[in-house]
C-alpha cells in the first residue's frame, strides 16, 4: 500500500487457522496492510470473508491454541503483537488499541451503571481516585455528546436508546486515548439519522486526537463515508487494497466490481443489479485456486490451478486478480 | 373436501374500475398496552396514529423510516396479521377489518407477506415440501401430484431446483432462505405482497439477487408490492412511490423521482441527507439531524418531529400537521413545507456514476447468469 512516514500498525501476512475435531481450517490468508497515524483503514466484505477474524487476530482475542494457530506479524509501533505474552498484550488493550463492535447491548453488562463501568475503564490503565475517574468519565462522555452527562453516568444500559448505547462504547473506547481504534460494523445495528452521527463523530475523533482508525463494514457507503484506504476481503483473503478512489472508482478486482454493481445507487430502476451468482467457496478449496474463480465472469485457467497473489497494479493499488488492469478486458 | 370447495366459492368480489385501488387504507390506527414489567398500570403505545394510503394494481409503495415509527405494525395490519384499534383496511372495495375465519380466508391469500428473518419463520422440522404442501392444501389449491407439481413450479419461479423441496431449512443459506419464503408468499396466488425488511440481513451480492427477483416476479404476475424498509437507495431502487413515517404517522408521501429530487418534509430531508453513499468523493457534507427518534409511549405534541425539526415554530408544537394534497400526486404534512428554504442536493439526488468500463465489466455479470441458465 501507500508508504506513509511510519505506519503505526503494520500487518505482514497474517494467517489465521481455527481447528476442530474435523481438522484445520484457513480462515485468514496472508493478510498485510498498514494504517498510519490519524488514518482509516476500511476492511469490507461479506459474511465470512474473514474481516471481524483479522481484527480479533490483532487484539489477541481469538482462542488461544490448539483452537486456533495465529501466524504472521502485527507490527504496533513497532514491536510485534503476536510475540507479546497475555499480561502485556492486556495491558495494551483499552490503552493503546481499543475496540468497538456492533451490539453495544451485549458489550455493556446490564448490572452497572454507564459510570461504573467507564470509570473501571480508566482505572484499569490510570491511577485515579473514585472522583477523579469520575471526573474523567464525564468528561469522556461530553466528548462523545452524550446530552444531560451527569445524569447518564448513574443509568444503567438499558435505559439508553441503542445510538446512546453505542455513544457510550465509543467512550470506554477512547477513555484512555489509545493510538487505535478498531470498529467492527458499529452502525450496522443503528438507525440511519444515528449512523450518521456516530460516523460523524468517529471522524471528529480522528481529526481532534489523530486516532488511527480499522472499521469494518460489509456497507460500501460507510466505508466510502470514512476510509482513506480500503481492503476487500474475500474467502479469507485480502483480493483488493488501496486509496479509497482508486478502488471504488477503478476497482481491479472482479469481486470489488461485482460488489458495487450489486449495491444500488440510484439511476434507472429497470436496470438490474450486477449479481454475483453462486456461493462462497469452502476456505479449504481456496489454497489452491483463486477463490472467486468458481463466480467470475472473466475466469482463465490458471485461475482454477493456483492460488493468486496480491500485485500492484496502480500506485498504491493491489489487487490479487491476474487479468487486471481490468480496463484492458472490458 | 368441503372446505375446498367452500373456499373456492369466495373468490374475492370483483368490483374493479379503474378508480377502485387494489388496496386502501384508511385512518388505521394501532395502540399496544405496554405493562410495564416492575411498573403500575400500563402505557399505551401508538404504533399507528392515523395512517392511510392506497396501493395500485402492479404498484410497488415503499414505507420508510427508522425504528419505532409503526412500519412493521403497518404490514402486520394490512394483512390481518394484527387487528387495527380503528381505521379500515379495504381491498378491492370490499373491507375486511371485521371479517375473520372462513371468510377472511380469500383474502389471506390475496394479501401474502415476506418477514426479515426467513429462517424464524420456517419450521425446522418441516421440509420445504411440507411447508408449501400443507399451505396448498389448507386452502384447496393443490394436493397430492397437482401440489408436488405446483411446488416444482414454485421453486423455479424463485429460482431454486425442484429437488431442493426434499430439504430442510438449515441447509440453505440465508438468500436461499428467503427465496423459499417468497414462494411460500406465491403459491397461494397473492395480488398483494408484504415485504418486510425482506434484504436488510443479507450481504450485499445476495441482497441484489433477491431484489432483481423481486421485481421480475413482480413484472410477471403484476403484483403490487407494500415494501418496508430502512435502506433509502435499496427503496429508491424498488419502489413507484414512497410513503415516509415518524411515529405512527406518515410525514410524505411522494412518487420516488420527486421525493429524492425535493423532499418536502424536513424529515424527509434528514433522511436524504444521511444515506451513506458508495461514492468516496460525495462524503456527506450534510447536517446530520440531531437526537434521537422519541419514545413513541409519550410523542411529542404537535408534530412529532419538531423537538429534532430545524424549521419548527410555536404552532408545530401544538398544533398536528395534516397529511395534505400539495400536487403531483404528492401530500406532505408539515405546517411549514412551502416557507422553508428550498432544498439543497446533498448527493443523494444524483445517480453515483462509476466508469464506463466498470459498468461494462458488471453486464458481464448479468450475461453469465443468462448463459448458465439458458
Amino acid at each position: 500500500m501507500r508508504a506513509p512516514a511510519q505506519p503505526l500498525i503494520s500487518v505482514r501476512d497474517l494467517n489465521v487457522e481455527f481447528v476442530n475435531d474435523e481438522g484445520r481450517h484457513p480462515v485468514v490468508r496472508n493478510a498485510s496492510f498498514d494504517i498510519a497515524p490519524g488514518k482509516c483503514l476500511g476492511i469490507v466484505g461479506e459474511s465470512g470473508s474473514g474481516k471481524s477474524v483479522t481484527s480479533l487476530a490483532i487484539m489477541s482475542l481469538l482462542p488461544p491454541p490448539p483452537y486456533s494457530n495465529v501466524k504472521g506479524k502485527v507490527l504496533f509501533e513497532g514491536r510485534d503483537l503476536l510475540g507479546l505474552d497475555a499480561d502485556d498484550m492486556r495491558k495494551l488493550r483499552g490503552s493503546h488499541i481499543s475496540m468497538i463492535f456492533q451490539e453495544p447491548m451485549t458489550s455493556l453488562n446490564p448490572a452497572f451503571t454507564i459510570g461504573d463501568q467507564l470509570m473501571e475503564a480508566i482505572r484499569v490503565h490510570e491511577k485515579l481516585n473514585e472522583r477523579a475517574a469520575r471526573a474523567k468519565a464525564l468528561e469522556i462522555l461530553r466528548e462523545v455528546r452524550i446530552p444531560a452527562p451527569e445524569r447518564r453516568l448513574d443509568e444503567y444500559p438499558h435505559r439508553l436508546s441503542g445510538g446512546m448505547r453505542q455513544r457510550v462504547m465509543i467512550a470506554i473506547a477512547i477513555a484512555c486515548r489509545p493510538r487505535l481504534v478498531i470498529a467492527d460494523e458499529p452502525t450496522t445495528a443503528l438507525d440511519v439519522t444515528i449512523q450518521a452521527q456516530i460516523l460523524d463523530l468517529l471522524r471528529r475523533l480522528q481529526e481532534e486526537y489523530g486516532v488511527a482508525l480499522l472499521m469494518i463494514s460489509h456497507n460500501f457507503g460507510v466505508i466510502a463515508e470514512i476510509a482513506d484506504d480500503v481492503a476487500v476481503m474475500y474467502a479469507g483473503r485480502i483480493v483488493e487494497r488501496g486509496p479509497i478512489r482508486k478502488v471504488f472508482h477503478s476497482p481491479e478486482h472482479p469481486y470489488t466490481v461485482g460488489l458495487l454493481g450489486a449495491t444500488p445507487r440510484g439511476g434507472d430502476r429497470k436496470s438490474r443489479l450486477a449479481s454475483i451468482e453462486g456461493n462462497v467457496p469452502d476456505l479449504k478449496t481456496v489454497l489452491t485456486r483463486c477463490g472467486f474463480a468458481a463466480r467470475c465472469p472473466f475466469v482463465e485457467d490458471p485461475c482454477t490451478t493456483h492460488e493468486q497473489p496480491m500485485r500492484n497494479v496502480a500506485e498504491a493499488h493491489d489487487t490479487a486478480c491476474r487479468r487486471a488492469p481490468l480496463e484492458q478486458i472490458a | 373436501m368441503s372446505v375446498i370447495s367452500q373456499s373456492r366459492q369466495e373468490a374475492p368480489p370483483q368490483v374493479d374500475t379503474p378508480a377502485t385501488p387494489l388496496l386502501a387504507a384508511n385512518g388505521l390506527v394501532k395502540h399496544f398496552r405496554d405493562r410495564g414489567m416492575f411498573k403500575r398500570g400500563t402505557s399505551v403505545v401508538k404504533a399507528l396514529d392515523g395512517v392511510s394510503f392506497e396501493i395500485g394494481w402492479g404498484e410497488t409503495l415503499a414505507l420508510v423510516g427508522e425504528s419505532g415509527c409503526g412500519k412493521s405494525t403497518m404490514g402486520r395490519v394490512v394483512t390481518r396479521l394484527i387487528d387495527p384499534t380503528e381505521g379500515s383496511v379495504i381491498y378491492r372495495g370490499e373491507d375486511l377489518t371485521h371479517l375473520s375465519g372462513r371468510k377472511l380466508l380469500p383474502y389471506r391469500r390475496a394479501l401474502q407477506i415476506i418477514f426479515q428473518d426467513p429462517y424464524a419463520s420456517l419450521n425446522p422440522r418441516m421440509t420445504v415440501a411440507d411447508v408449501l404442501g400443507e399451505l396448498l392444501y389448507i386452502h384447496g389449491i393443490a394436493s397430492g401430484a397437482a401440489a408436488k407439481q405446483k411446488i416444482a413450479e414454485l421453486l423455479e419461479m424463485v429460482g431454486l431446483p425442484a429437488s431442493y423441496a426434499r430439504r430442510y431449512p438449515h441447509e440453505f443459506s440465508g438468500g436461499q432462505r428467503q427465496r423459499i419464503g417468497i414462494a411460500r408468499a406465491l403459491s397461494l396466488g397473492p395480488r398483494l405482497i408484504v415485504c418486510d425488511e425482506p434484504v436488510s440481513a443479507l450481504d450485499v451480492s445476495v441482497q441484489a439477487q433477491i431484489v432483481n427477483l423481486l421485481k421480475d416476479i413482480q413484472a410477471t404476475l403484476n403484483l403490487s408490492y407494500l415494501f418496508i424498509s430502512h435502506d433509502l437507495m435499496v427503496v429508491r431502487h424498488m419502489a413507484d412511490r414512497i410513503a415516509v413515517m415518524y411515529l405512527g404517522r406518515i410525514v410524505e408521501i411522494a412518487p420516488t423521482e420527486a421525493l429524492f429530487a425535493n423532499p418536502h418534509h424536513p424529515y424527509t430531508r434528514a433522511l436524504l441527507n444521511v444515506i451513506p453513499l458508495p461514492d468516496p468523493t460525495r462524503r456527506m457534507a450534510r447536517k446530520v439531524v440531531d437526537g434521537d427518534v422519541p419514545s413513541p409511549i409519550a410523542p411529542p405534541p404537535g408534530c412529532h418531529f419538531h423537538t429534532r425539526c430545524a424549521f419548527a415554530v410555536e404552532r408545530c408544537r401544538v398544533e398536528v400537521p395534516r397529511l395534505s394534497p400539495v400536487g403531483e400526486g404528492r401530500k406532505v404534512a408539515c405546517h411549514r413545507w412551502n416557507e422553508i428554504a428550498p432544498y439543497e442536493s446533498s448527493g443523494a439526488l444524483e445517480t453515483v456514476a462509476v466508469r464506463p468500463y466498470v459498468g461494462r465489466l458488471q453486464e458481464r455479470f448479468a450475461e453469465r447468469k443468462a448463459n448458465r441458465s439458458g
